[in-house]
């Protein structure tokens, strides 16, 4: 219901046309830059990269967390220490892997901090107790390390291993 | 299944940031690609104490230090000011030195009680010795030792500075060579415990470290690491994995006092 200027259309890379009001749009840095240089947007705007179904996946968390408080710039030690995710993110991020990958990356473009966090958080958290074997595995990764080299580095970071 | 299930490379190194120290050092092991990012994002390296970030930030200590038992867990100390000031509120691996009131003295991190676990930890060509002790230069200026009976103390602006998380290749201390620094002077006094202290000063204009000089203090039962019966101690050789130290091969010994009582 909003007013009909608060209201711009997204150009998904596939060109299909989505609406989105304008405060849910700001949430990605990019767009917000953007429009406040052109002032008044009449135009469509593409985002070029991202595809429908990516783009509204992108859209739907930036509506859920619209009145979210901006970005602090908080320091990197208690960023890095909270790995949960609150629960509708973990919801959110239920998708298969290429998806999450996708959002991630458009996260990354449209400058959207707080989903690009939770997307890496959560690939993070997919990597977290696993053997670079179980990881391998999770991320269909070719080991393409000789045998050689691999005992090598095995070697070198064993001291890491347990807790 | 999707055909490109790797993280796109643009991501890897967010997605590794996120991850815990020692946990970044394992990935090395996915494959090519990911050993090759974590070799070369500099922001990873910041956080792998592998470089000096470029910006003045808080005192940081290389959380293998905690891992081994040398300063408390990381939640609890936020500068070098801190550190010093701190008491045992955390029981953790530290217990209050019986020698000398408000030291730290080690208790028993499982590296000292299993044999195989040391091994792995001290192994030569341990990753971990490539990295800095600390995330900005810090000078070690003095060393005083207490071993019991004997009083040692090193100046370092007589034999020369040793420079902790320095880049500077000639002076630079990595963990690796301080832990080396450490066995030395036990190797060479044949001592199995001993108080150390660290007279440390904070290069200019790097935050909290520049008000003046600070000590860093612990005390170390060194007993495990000979690799057998105390006995065993071989005059000027230290036995760490297969490494083996001399403590005239790092400083002039003529550098060294020695007092017969602690004073």
């Amino acid at each position: 219901m909003a007013a009909a200027g608060n209201l711009l259309t997204f150009v998904s890379a596939d060109n299909v046309h989505i609406e989105v009001e304008r405060d849910v749009a700001e949430r990605s840095l990019l767009i917000k830059n953007m429009l406040e240089d052109l002032g008044e947007a009449t135009e469509d705007i593409p985002i070029p990269n991202v595809n429908e179904p990516v783009l509204r996946k992108v859209i739907e968390w930036c509506r859920h967390h619209k009145n979210d408080p901006p970005a602090s710039t908080e320091d990197e030690d208690s960023r890095r220490k909270t790995t949960d995710i609150d629960e509708w993110d973990q919801k959110f991020t239920q998708v298969d892997q290429e998806m999450l990958f996708e959002i991630i990356l458009a996260a990354n473009y449209l400058d959207i901090k707080g989903l690009l966090d939770v997307g890496c958080k959560t690939v993070a958290n997919m990597i977290k107790g696993k053997s670079p074997e179980e990881i391998r595995k999770t991320f269909n990764i070719q080991n393409d390390f000789t045998p050689e080299e691999e005992d090598q580095i095995r070697r070198e970071n064993e001291w890491a291993e347990d807790r | 299944m999707s055909v490109s299930q790797v993280p796109p490379p643009e991501l890897l190194e967010l997605i590794l940031l996120q991850l815990e120290y020692n946990e970044v050092f394992q990935m090395q092991r996915v494959c090519c690609h990911w050993r090759e990012v974590i070799r070369h994002s500099t922001a990873i390296r910041w956080t792998l104490f592998l470089e000096r970030p470029r910006w003045k930030g808080k005192v940081k200590f290389n959380p293998f230090l905690y891992h081994l038992g040398f300063i408390p867990p990381s939640s609890s100390v936020k500068s070098m000011q801190q550190f010093l000031s701190m008491r045992i509120s955390q029981p953790h691996n530290f217990t209050l030195s019986p020698l000398l009131p408000g030291c730290w003295r080690l208790r028993e991190p499982n590296w000292f009680t299993d044999p195989r676990h040391r091994d792995i930890i001290f192994d030569p060509e341990g990753s971990w010795r490539q990295t800095w002790p600390v995330n900005i230069p810090c000078v070690i200026e003095q060393i005083i030792i207490n071993f019991p009976g004997k009083r040692v103390v090193w100046n370092g602006y007589r034999g020369g500075l040793w420079v902790l998380g320095s880049e500077d290749v000639g002076n630079g201390l990595t963990m690796g060579r301080l832990f080396d620094i450490l066995m030395a002077f036990f190797c060479h006094f044949q001592r199995e415990t001993a108080l150390f202290f660290w007279r440390v000063r904070g290069h200019e204009s790097d935050g909290e470290c520049t008000a003046g000089t600070k000590w860093l203090k612990a005390e170390l039962d060194m007993s495990c690491m000979v690799g057998g019966e105390p006995t065993e101690l071989q005059k000027d050789s230290w036995s760490v994995g297969r490494g083996r130290l001399n403590l005239a091969d790092i400083i002039d010994i003529r550098d060294l006092e020695e007092f017969d009582e602690w004073v």
